[in-house]
């Protein structure tokens, strides 16, 4: 894979209507902790519908998924990987696209949708999950690297002392 | 179940990279306020501030194992300093990207990003 176009990538979902936001080091990044992720994480909104466009993009995209000897290619082998719950990192031309679900500690959609910030990028409306959440999501993976990312927040963001 | 929660990172490389205050006009966003001491940069400014995260991040890799193994004390104390103040330095940057609109910043974490690949990529094909 070249190098990826992560902000193309936003932007096909959101033109395609797919509901999702935005977490991982994309929102930490959002939040002023700028340093370079491997992919785009994204939590989808649950509905059947949406997760098979969301596979329809990926699909569109070149996307493919590799499950142990298995490689998923087409729209709907990946529409039933991400219909089952599962989380499925799929490597699209315009970089991996991580799409999270069914992990201890990631909160569900709807309490991440609720509470996330709409930023507009490129003509389009993308929702970055909301601060709070995002260090509940940190700690509870509680990695070396999320520690290293949850105090790199309270530096970049003094004002909102971690709960 | 796994636990793992996404945003695999790239090595950081923004840790000692300095910002000369950027000039430009201020917008309005989240956690923005007219008046504040930085200014989100434009396109451009934001490129360039990429840029130095970038060398910043390759002068940390190139060096890194060379300045761990200073041996005398003075340099060991020396070298204590310089993390010390580079530790400082990185935190200042933090907060004051923390107050930028946050479009911004996603921008620029892209763009870091994209840069990085492009280095990593040019790097393989170099060898």
């Amino acid at each position: 894979m070249s190098a990826p176009s992560f902000d193309q990538l936003l932007v096909r979902l959101v033109q395609a209507d797919v509901r999702f936001v935005v977490i991982g080091g994309l929102a930490l990044g959002s939040w002023g902790v700028v340093r370079g992720t491997k992919d785009c994480d994204i939590v989808p909104g649950p509905a059947p519908e949406n997760l098979d466009m969301l596979a329809h993009v990926a699909a569109e995209l070149g996307g493919h998924v590799q499950l142990g000897e298995s490689l998923l290619g087409s729209e709907r082998s990946i529409a039933a990987l991400l219909r089952s719950g599962e989380r499925a990192l799929i490597a699209t031309q315009l970089g991996d696209l991580d799409v999270v679900q069914g992990l201890e500690g990631v909160l569900p959609y709807a309490e991440l949708r609720a509470k996330a910030i709409d930023v507009e990028m490129a003509d389009v409306t993308i929702a970055i999950c909301a601060l709070e959440h995002l260090r509940t999501m940190k700690r509870a993976a509680g990695r070396p690297r999320d520690l290293v990312d949850l105090d790199d927040l309270d530096a970049a963001q003094p004002g909102q002392s971690r709960s | 179940m796994q636990t793992a929660v996404g945003g695999s990172p790239l090595p950081p490389v923004a840790a000692l990279a300095d910002r000369s205050a950027p000039s430009g006009t201020q917008a309005a966003g989240p956690g923005w306020e007219p008046g504040s001491h930085v200014v989100p940069p434009s396109p451009c400014q934001a490129d360039a501030a990429a840029d130095r995260r970038l060398h910043a991040g390759l002068l940390l890799s190139f060096c890194g194992d060379g300045l761990g193994s200073v041996g005398s004390m003075a340099e060991q104390s020396k070298q204590q300093s310089y993390d010390s103040e580079g530790e400082r330095v990185r935190r200042l940057r933090l907060r004051a990207d923390g107050q930028r609109p946050l479009v911004v910043n996603l921008k620029e974490t892209i763009s870091l990003t994209r840069k990085l690949f492009e280095l990593r990529d040019s790097a393989r094909r170099a060898r």
